[in-house]
């Protein structure tokens, strides 16, 4: 207890300090000099007076103090009582004062101490009449100032029964009662307080976890720690510093609430402002080159372009430009960026794949002369053509940036020119209905997958060592035929198989992998069969998964939409419908099934097949569509952004002013970040 | 009709139509629980002194042919479960700010739901609007919070204060 704990006085020596003057009084053999204190004493100075110069221990407990009238005791400590005599305090009392030390721990004593108080009046031993006797001593006191019947409820009710009373309160009014003292600040301080707000507003379920606010850690990795508002791309969710350990940090829910709250004032009222990317220190951005793809992880934002440069930005506090990953091979463009984990994943039209470790990209930000990205392994893929002319084999292996591959074509354009063409020959079968290159590259956070159009196998390996972990072989006679889609468990394929017995009209399904099977799987023997096979009766295109991977969705070529649910290993289907034209931009979250209709319409449905809302009023095609939280993120054709209430379908607000069409999109809490296919990066900020 | 004996903390009978005191969920799980045998059972109630618990059953006679209350869904929140008062109770619960805390206390301790959220709303009606300086004189409290910590709370609130 402080330097003063040396000092050691006699009850004799402390009964000399009795009166206004100096007024000491012993609480547990400690000597406290509470002269100043007399005044501010809530209990009124003549029953400190009383006790001048005397043990007042027992009167000190039997009154029943606050931790937090503990805590201030400590200012006053002036040293403690000879040892000789020293009262046999009882054991309890010395752990409720060594308790109430600075214990870091002990930040959340006074509902410790309420707890207790609750135990005591359940006993019904009658400790709410000592406090009311208490409570009748502190407004005669006051009466004789100023005239004041009031009375702190929260030192007379259980925190319960506070809370519950602060319950009906409105958010504002509770904002205000948290600032009146420490013990209302440490009252609603309570996660029951603030869960059942949020479920009152939608923003959790009764079944929500204690861990919410981490959903939000994106956010706090988001904090600038730059001062330039201007160019601020997000809110500033800074907790305050701890300045006292009266006060308890703010609980999970009280966190979750306060950044739900905000954020949900941004969306609603449009509070945003518009950079567009280009403009900042980026040398090498070319208005004649196309943005053939781009990733956004909500810190770092690629495009992968025309000209075969990766640009990189970060978008991440205030938004800069890092740097462009240089042309691998002329001429060759890119065709698939992936940012996963810490590395980003480049996908070349000639079938050499990149990855960078972005983890090394974010440490040479602030250095003037930054060392260009060296990628952390390479994977060339090559097809060629079957000898039935119908399949499409694809080959992979890892090479090293020395390896003959890389350098073997380098100026040699016929050569280059001669061996795409081969490469992609597999177009003119297809026709008009498959566009773009034939290597599709899919990845979560552990595992790439690479395959085909028309391809029999697929490669998978761990992203982070660039091993190949395994080369499958889909089930005899199928070949993929569309996106895939890679969940963190599952791997959907949209297959087709040739009817070799019957008319020879092919026959579709998605076709699904357990990962995990698959890794575990016995290396030399690629032929492993999918964890379920589910017919369909066109050509399936997009495929999406709920965040539990319970159900999934499909849409197929002829405007159909599907959905099943996994059960034991079999499947069950929820619903089928049809929609009046052809379907694309399927996008789902644990609640909402949305798409885009070709003839301009955006579905809003549930898992159970129902159609909860049809936006119309969105003009153009629409090309990017999000789902955040409670909001819809639409936008396309037309220049501009829309913000829709993801739960009816009405309009929130309109981002106006978008320079470009819109391509792509990526949406988080701060931000909405959209490419066009010739228009540069535009990002809109929230705050 | 039977009658239950409520013995307030001060020690006082008070003899009460078990219909009237219906809506206190302790003693009716309390009767139901040990049966009521004769009109001389004694409930001794430890934390309702006389005065409150005379509030307590004036409240409870003039809302007795009440519907009971459907028992409300615990996601349901307070706020939206808001209704105007009515006159009686608005006249009814007139009293010092003590003996409405008492009163809470009260219909917490007996279950009263009814009575709990009219204390309720009578105590969030007088925070309403309120400044901080406002409230503390109202309830009598000591602003115990050194400048720091002012500073850290209003923080903590910033990001919802209004813009």
């Amino acid at each position: 207890m402080g330097d003063t704990a040396a000092k050691k006085y006699s009850l004799k020596e402390v009964e000399a300090h009795k009166d206004k003057k100096s007024c000491w009084i012993v609480i547990a053999d400690n000597v406290y000099d509470v002269t100043k204190f007399l005044e501010e004493h809530p209990g009124g100075e003549e029953v400190l007076l009383e006790q001048a110069g005397k043990d007042a221990t027992e009167n000190f407990e039997d009154v029943g103090h606050s931790t937090d009238a503990r805590t201030m005791m400590k200012d006053y400590l002036v040293g403690e009582i000879i040892d000789e005599e020293k009262t046999n305090t009882p054991e309890k009392l010395k752990k409720k004062w060594s308790g109430d030390s600075n214990d870091p721990d002990n930040s959340r004593t006074s509902n410790r101490h309420w707890g207790t108080a609750i135990n005591i009046m359940n006993d019904g031993s009658g400790i709410l009449a000592m406090i009311k006797e208490d409570m009748h001593q502190l407004s005669d006191q006051t009466d004789k100032g100023k005239s004041n019947d009031g009375h702190n409820f929260v030192h007379i009710f259980p925190p319960e029964l506070s809370n519950k009373l602060f319950s009906y309160l409105s958010d504002r009014d509770l904002f205000t009662c948290s600032r009146c003292c420490i013990s209302w600040r440490q009252v609603i301080n309570d996660n029951s307080q603030w869960k059942a707000r949020c479920i009152s507003r939608g923003w959790a379920t009764i079944n929500s976890g204690g861990n919410v606010h981490q959903r939000w850690n994106c956010i706090k990795s988001h904090v600038s720690i730059h001062d330039n508002y201007k160019f601020r791309t997000s809110p500033q969710f800074v907790l305050p510093e701890v300045a006292s350990l009266r006060i308890s940090p703010m609980c999970d829910w009280a966190l979750y609430f306060r950044q739900c709250l905000h954020i949900k004032r941004s969306w609603d009222k449009g509070i945003y402002a518009i950079h567009r990317l280009e403009n900042l220190k980026c040398p090498d951005y070319e208005y004649t080159t196309l943005n053939n793809d781009f990733d956004c992880n909500g810190k770092l934002l690629v495009c992968g372009t025309s000209s075969g440069k990766v640009l990189v930005w970060s978008v991440e506090g205030v938004p800069t430009f890092l740097e462009s990953i240089a042309v691998a091979r002329r001429r060759v463009e890119v065709e698939c960026v992936l940012l996963r984990s810490n590395f980003l994943i480049v996908l070349y039209q000639n079938g050499l794949i990149k990855v960078f470790d972005t983890g090394k990209l974010s440490k040479t930000i602030n250095e003037d002369d930054q060392p260009k990205l060296e990628s952390v392994y390479a994977i060339r893929a090559t097809g060629s053509e079957s000898p039935d002319g119908f399949e499409f084999v694809l080959n992979a292996q890892t090479i090293t940036e020395d390896d003959d591959y890389l350098t073997s074509f380098e100026d040699d354009d016929n050569d280059l020119e001669l061996w795409i063409r081969e490469l992609f020959r597999i177009d003119l079968w297809m026709g008009n209905d498959v566009e773009g290159s034939n290597m599709m590259i899919h990845a979560n956070e552990n595992i790439v997958v690479l395959t085909g159009i028309l391809c029999k196998s697929l490669f998978l390996w761990k992203i982070g060592k660039g091993d190949f972990v395994r080369h499958i072989l889909l089930p005899a006679g199928s070949q993929v035929v569309y996106q895939s889609h890679l969940s963190a468990r599952y791997l959907y394929l949209s297959t087709k198989r040739r009817n070799v017995y019957g008319n020879g009209n092919p026959s579709w399904f998605v076709t699904v992998y357990d990962l995990s099977s698959l890794e575990n799987s016995d290396e030399n023997s690629p032929e492993i069969n999918p964890l379920i096979i589910i017919p369909s009766t066109n050509m399936v295109e997009e495929i999406r998964s709920d965040s539990k991977d319970a159900r999934i969705v499909f849409s197929t070529q002829d405007g159909g939409l599907c959905c099943v649910r996994f059960e034991n290993n079999g499947f069950e289907s929820l619903f089928d419908k049809q929609a009046p034209s052809f379907v694309d931009n399927l996008t789902v979250s644990d609640d909402l099934i949305v798409y885009h209709q070709y003839d301009g319409y955006l579905m809003g449905n549930n898992w159970a097949g129902e159609e909860l809302f049809e936006i119309s009023a969105h003009i153009g095609l629409v090309k990017g569509l999000q789902i955040f939280e409670n909001y819809l993120i639409s936008g396309g054709d037309a220049m501009q952004l829309c913000v829709w209430d993801a739960k009816t379908g009405e309009r929130c607000h309109t981002v106006y002013h978008q320079p470009c069409r819109i391509q792509h999109l990526y949406a988080d809490a701060t931000k909405i970040i959209t490419v066009g296919r010739e228009d540069p990066p535009v990002l809109v900020a929230y705050w | 009709m039977p009658f239950v004996n409520l013995e307030s903390s001060d020690g006082d009978l008070v003899k009460v139509d078990v219909d009237v005191i219906k809506c206190s969920v302790t003693i009716n799980a309390l009767i139901e629980h040990l049966g009521l045998e004769d009109d001389n059972e004694v409930v001794p109630l430890q934390n309702v002194g006389t005065e409150t618990l005379h509030k307590v059953l004036a409240w409870a006679k003039h809302h007795k042919d009440d519907l009971p209350s459907v028992d409300d869904d615990e996601d349901d929140p307070p706020r939206e479960r808001r209704t105007d008062i009515t006159t009686w109770d608005a006249n009814f619960i007139k009293m010092e700010q003590i003996q409405l805390f008492d009163l809470i206390l009260a219909a917490n301790y007996l279950d009263i739901s009814g009575l709990l959220d009219l204390g309720c709303k009578i105590v969030a009606d007088m925070i309403k609007g309120k400044t901080a300086d406002e409230i503390r004189t109202m309830f009598n409290i000591v602003n115990d919070l050194t400048p720091q910590e002012q500073e850290q709370i209003r923080k903590e609130n910033e990001w919802c204060e209004e813009k």
